[in-house]
């Protein structure tokens, strides 16, 4: 599903945010991505979203290699993911029912799809009744569900969710992260970047650690909990 | 982008131009600022060079037939292409026109003259003075003709004023356009600065280049299209009382300036047009060509 086989980056300023990095994720688990700052966890999501390209190494992902795809296959490739940001990302012009739809339209969805599909998810993540909101008339918390909504609503095999609990509060985290554990019981990978320990504690089975652009443990949760490697 | 799209993709480009009104005024504001200044060194230049040329038509030659031969002079004359036409003068109104002229001693002369000492002549106008002498030599070769009379200074005057009106105009139309071209990319290029957030949360998402173009576009054509229909208006109006003023004489003006200025109609429809298409590509290529940077990611 998402494959890292001996990934380098070197930024054009030289600094080098990942060396010789490897790894495999399988459809359907639920992994975390954890390390402190400058670590290197903020690339290997650029690089998962084609954000970034390797310097060095492959890297598959739902079977494109992101190191050959180019141009319109890349809008194609990010289509097949649920991406959520920490700021959200959603845009502030257009309502809560909007923006998850937007995801949609851009797959070329019809207008029946999109009135049917979109509703649903709204539902599923409870925000229905906030559907004609825009972005800042919603709390944090509220934002968040709506940035998760619009990546589950093209039914993704990949939710990628970077730093998703970092700018709302702890209540609304745990939230977030139950809806996320939802989510991955329905079949989708899930991965999480995170530095907040007591929620990977809480929520991990997969916890891969990244130091200084190398990884430097990936292991179940528990053994994580205990600092076994 | 698929056809079920391009609907929305219009209406989010008329949309978005409302919720970013700010910016879509500013814009339209400054492309008809652009267009007016365009329009009237163009309207001016115009004129200037209508000018020159009602000064032109009044220069005239004077040709002076041997008696008897005015008719086949005057066949000849209108066989010559920078004819623009003639006037017959009889050798008696020559002469009654000298002596009104020296009013009481014109008198004297009428009394004491036995014959008329005068032509008979026409009065040439041309179409090109530039090539007045080569005209000129042409008149004299017809036979009958005694004498030509060339106004060569006013004519090397009239030559130098209308090539200096004309590459006036075109650098002053030239220097305006580059200026406008820079204010108007400028423009454009704050209104996408300001939304380049919008387009890297599109790229995110799965948007294809030409689903977040497409928005764009139709803002820029908009925008084009009213600031073209927006100056356009204001020249006509402006340009219909300025006309207005000269017409009823509420100013006072030389006959020659109010005979020759060029109705709006002359130009209208390269105007309109020129304002129309500028306006559409330049919104639309203004749009894709500043789009495009925030599309690589």
């Amino acid at each position: 599903m998402i494959l890292f086989s001996n990934v380098s980056k070197e930024y054009k300023n030289g600094t080098k945010a990942l060396n010789n990095v490897s790894f495999s994720i399988e459809q359907g688990e639920f992994v975390f991505v954890v390390g402190p700052s400058g670590a290197g966890k903020s690339t290997l999501m650029k690089l998962v979203m084609r954000e970034e390209k390797a310097t060095n190494g492959d890297i598959e992902v739902n079977g494109y290699n992101l190191n050959k795809i180019r141009g319109r296959k890349i809008s194609k490739y990010r289509r097949s993911l649920g991406v959520v940001f920490q700021d959200f990302r959603l845009i502030n012009q257009m309502t809560v029912y909007d923006n998850v739809a937007f995801a949609l339209r851009v797959t070329g969805a019809t207008g029946k799809d999109i009135r049917h599909r979109v509703p649903y998810i709204l539902g599923l993540v409870g925000l229905l009744p906030k559907a004609k909101s825009y972005p800042s008339q919603i709390s944090g918390g509220e934002q968040q569900r709506v940035a998760l909504a619009r990546a589950l609503v093209n039914n993704p095999s990949i939710i990628i969710a970077d730093e998703p609990t970092g700018n709302i509060d702890p209540e609304l985290s745990e939230n977030v992260m139950e809806l996320l554990g939802e989510i991955n019981k329905c079949g989708p990978t899930v991965v999480v970047v995170s530095h907040e320990h007591n929620l990977v504690r809480k929520f991990g089975n997969r916890v891969i650690t990244i130091e200084k652009g190398e990884i430097t443990s990936d292991s179940n949760g528990e053994d994580w909990s205990l600092g076994k490697k | 982008m698929k056809l079920n799209n391009i609907w929305y993709l219009i209406r989010q480009g008329l949309r978005n131009l409302w919720l970013n009104r700010l910016m879509s005024v500013a814009s339209a504001g400054v492309l008809a600022v652009c267009f007016l200044l365009i329009g009237a060194a163009s309207l001016f230049s115009y004129n200037m060079r209508a000018f020159a040329h009602g000064v032109e038509k009044q220069n005239e030659l004077v040709v002076f037939v041997d008696d008897g031969m005015a008719r086949s002079v005057a066949a000849k004359l209108k066989k010559i292409k920078n004819v623009a036409s003639y006037e017959f003068v009889s050798k008696v109104s020559a002469l009654e026109k000298q002596l009104k002229r020296l009013d009481n001693e014109g008198e004297l002369f009428r009394e004491l003259m036995q014959e008329n000492p005068l032509p008979d002549s026409f009065k040439v106008s041309l179409h090109d003075v530039d090539i007045i002498e080569k005209t000129a030599k042409k008149i004299t070769k017809i036979s009958g003709v005694q004498k030509v009379k060339v106004p060569k200074e006013v004519a090397k005057v009239i030559t130098t004023l209308k090539n200096t009106i004309t590459y006036a105009g075109f650098i002053i139309v030239g220097i305006l356009l580059v200026v406008s071209i820079f204010i108007i990319a400028t423009t454009i290029k704050i209104t996408i600065y300001e939304r380049r957030r919008e387009i890297n949360i599109m790229k995110f998402v799965g948007a294809s280049n030409a689903f977040i173009r497409f928005p764009f576009i139709i803002e820029g054509v908009v925008i084009g299209i009213v600031a073209a229909l927006f100056s356009y208006g204001i020249l006509y109006y402006g340009y219909l009382y300025m006309f207005d003023i000269l017409e009823n004489f509420k100013i006072n003006v030389a006959p020659i300036i109010k005979e020759n200025i060029a109705p709006f109609s002359e130009l209208s429809s390269y105007l309109f047009g020129g304002f129309l298409g500028v306006g559409c590509l330049v919104g639309m290529f203004g749009s894709v060509f500043f789009v495009r940077k925030y599309l690589k990611v």
